[in-house]
């Protein structure tokens, strides 16, 4: 949140920005939405709020509500229950087109029949902007986005990166309080959409709109947000910032929705001295405690879910495992893959589980079939999932 | 290039054919005999005889029946055809193929059986007149048949489609969200109607329009039974001169004159096509 502010406020030129400064732009509360014949309710008490200037990730996969509520807070759906405020105001029961809420949408939407500039334009024509502030504020918001040489060019005349840089301009050309983007890069190949991802940010950061990406792509979420929202079932998992979502998550959804690692089956042993005993299979592991998630009192012999990242974790020839305080467990490779920059290697353990390892190409090479030890690097806190909790926020597909 | 022309050429020769033979050669045989036929000894003396036969009060009052209830038979089939696109295109699916169905039933009846069909709703005794009377509105029957009231209400029956369906492929190819984005920038459905369905599908409409004018233009078996002798329309004219008077020049004259009136829209309209519906 904090590298957003110090730029918004830079930026004298909008008046967005000095408004939004002082109120939250957008807060969300207790939020239930359940389509008839649907059983389940696709957004189940669902709260948030965003910060002025903010960049919030809504990170979910198909199905988990994050569209739903998107266009709840747009207002093209009312909410069973709860409230959506903007600013001050109580939006929940006001009609779309009166919330001047800002929407890029995932296919753009541009209207085919308008130029760029009128399409741009439109927003300041429903409102009743006189003709010539509607014509600077195009000029000025077109120039922002580089596009005034294509201002009378159709939709259909220009490249799939500056339609999105239209929808844009479209979008933040009425200084709205808040800016939903729904999935706008999906269509685009990765290193464009990498591009045009990097220049909203640059652009919203000069605008200061706080702004909502809702999208099922976690690499996308992590790098968009200050903070990343993960929806699953109809349900927010975990808010946090992107590193915390990735070191540490809240849940086993979370854990394997957002990035790579390995989830296995424990045994709780116990707590001594800052450290939780786990026992996977014959191996007894002493890690860090603050892994712990949820503070419910755990008895001994209790089914636990333990979880490592590959880059939590490192290989140790078979011969010299013994000598480790942090063994996960020992086993052979059963799968070696090369991604770039490091090796993946899949180790099958006693226990008949298998993890994943990330190793550099510099150490040593391994092939399949090896005797290795899996050791916890030094500081890495894996995490400790109560079976529980597993069942309650389990993938609803 | 040389070869994509060739082949283009080997590919439309089918349909190059079949146009030549039977639209262009007997429309030119047309317009030559509209300037002289061949007397006993075949010798042809060209002539603007028939046109001057035609230029009269008579034949302009004909062009001017066909021109206005053709027009507004094309102005009735878009308004009415708008209505039911947009009434289409909101239903459920399988209610929207069931009207779409009923909407082309015209074209798969006879236009005799459907004029005669009119014939029992619009007669002396048929359906509407008894309504009325029943509703005590009228105390005697009104003459609503062979007037051109009756040949524009048969015709916008029979030509519904024409105008209904390019509307509907319009409508329901507008992408939803556009009505979102229209949301989300301050536009009431009020506005939305005006500012991104109307010109969307005011493209449709025109061809729907000049699709329908042409057809009303050319239409023969709906006015001559709905019109009877009173509303004699061009095809009508044509007819008689051929028919009953023998006079080949003059109906030829008379068609010459019909295929300029019917041309002239469709081909403004194909001319302005691209400014309308704003696609290039």
């Amino acid at each position: 949140m904090q590298h957003g502010r110090g730029v918004t406020v830079s930026n004298s030129g909008s008046q967005a920005a000095l408004r939004g400064a002082y109120t939250t732009p957008l807060r969300v509360n207790s939020i239930s939405k359940t389509y008839p014949g649907n059983g389940a309710a696709t957004l189940d008490n669902v709260s948030f709020e965003l910060a002025p200037g903010e960049r919030l990730s809504l990170l979910g996969p198909s199905g988990s509500g994050k569209s739903t509520l998107l266009h709840i807070m747009a207002g093209f759906v009312k909410p069973d229950e709860g409230e959506v405020y903007v600013g001050e105001r109580d939006f929940t029961h006001v009609a779309a087109h009166r919330r001047g809420i800002g929407v890029v949408f995932q296919n753009l939407a541009l209207f085919p029949h308008l130029t760029v500039s009128q399409n741009v334009a439109f927003g300041l024509r429903m409102r009743g902007v006189d003709r010539r502030s509607q014509r600077e504020r195009v000029e000025r918001v077109l120039k922002l986005v580089n596009l005034e040489e294509f201002a009378q060019r159709k939709p259909s005349q220009i490249s799939g990166g500056q339609k999105q840089r239209v929808a844009f301009a479209r979008a933040v050309v009425t200084e709205p309080p808040v800016l939903l983007l729904d999935e706008p890069f999906g269509a685009l190949d990765t290193r464009l959409r990498e591009d045009i991802r990097a220049e909203f940010i640059l652009l919203q950061e000069r605008l200061g709109i706080a702004t909502i990406l809702v999208t099922h792509d976690q690499e996308e979420a992590l790098s968009f947000g200050h903070r990343v929202a993960v929806l699953n079932g109809g349900k927010i998992c975990q808010i946090a910032s992107p590193e915390d979502i990735y070191e540490a998550p809240a849940d086993p959804f979370v854990a394997t929705f957002v990035g790579k690692g390995s989830l296995m089956a424990a045994v709780w042993g116990g707590r001594t001295g800052g450290k939780a005993e786990l026992r996977l299979g014959s191996q007894v592991l002493r890690c860090d405690e603050r892994g712990i998630r949820g503070n419910a009192a755990i008895a001994a012999g209790a089914p636990m879910q333990f979880f490592v990242r590959p880059d939590w974790l490192s290989l140790l020839p078979g011969s010299e495992a013994d000598r480790s305080e942090a063994m996960v467990g020992r086993g052979t490779i059963s799968r070696r893959r090369f991604a770039g920059d490091h090796f993946e290697y899949d180790v099958e353990l006693e226990s008949g589980q298998t993890v994943m390892v990330n190793v550099s190409p510099l150490e040593p090479n391994l092939k399949l079939g090896d005797a290795v030890g899996v050791e916890l690097r030094p500081g890495r806190v894996p995490c400790i999932f109560e079976m529980r909790r597993v069942v309650m926020s389990g993938r609803q597909s | 290039m040389n070869t994509t022309f060739r082949s283009a050429v080997l590919l439309t020769l089918p349909v190059l054919i079949f146009v030549v033979v039977l639209f262009v050669l007997p429309v030119a045989m047309l317009l030559l005999s509209s300037f002289g036929l061949p007397d006993q000894n075949g010798d042809v003396v060209p002539s603007f005889a028939a046109y001057d036969g035609i230029w009269n009060a008579r034949t302009g009052k004909v062009f001017l029946t066909s021109l206005a209830i053709s027009l507004s038979v094309a102005l009735l089939t878009t308004v009415i055809g708008l209505q039911f696109a947009l009434i289409i295109n909101k239903m459920r699916p399988t209610a929207a193929s069931l009207l779409t169905v009923v909407l082309f039933l015209p074209l798969a009846t006879s236009e005799i059986v459907i004029g005669y069909g009119w014939l029992i709703i619009l007669g002396r005794n048929g359906v509407v007149n008894l309504a009325l009377q029943g509703l005590g509105l009228i105390s005697a029957p009104l003459s609503l048949l062979y007037s051109p009231a009756a040949v524009v209400v048969g015709l916008t029956g029979l030509l519904l489609p024409f105008s209904a369906l390019p509307i509907l492929t319009s409508l329901s190819s507008i992408d939803s969200n556009l009505y979102l984005a229209g949301q989300s920038l301050g536009a009431s459905r009020l506005r939305m109607a005006f500012e991104i369905t109307f010109p969307l599908v005011r493209g449709a409409m025109l061809s729907g329009a000049a699709v329908v004018y042409a057809l009303a233009m050319s239409a023969f078996a709906i006015p001559s039974v709905l019109g009877g002798q009173r509303v004699q329309t061009a095809p009508l004219n044509i007819y008689i001169n051929y028919i009953n008077l023998f006079d080949h020049a003059s109906g030829s004259a008379v068609a010459c004159m019909l295929l300029i009136l019917v041309m002239i829209p469709i081909l403004l309209f194909a001319r302005g096509k691209n400014l309308l519906t704003g696609r290039v």
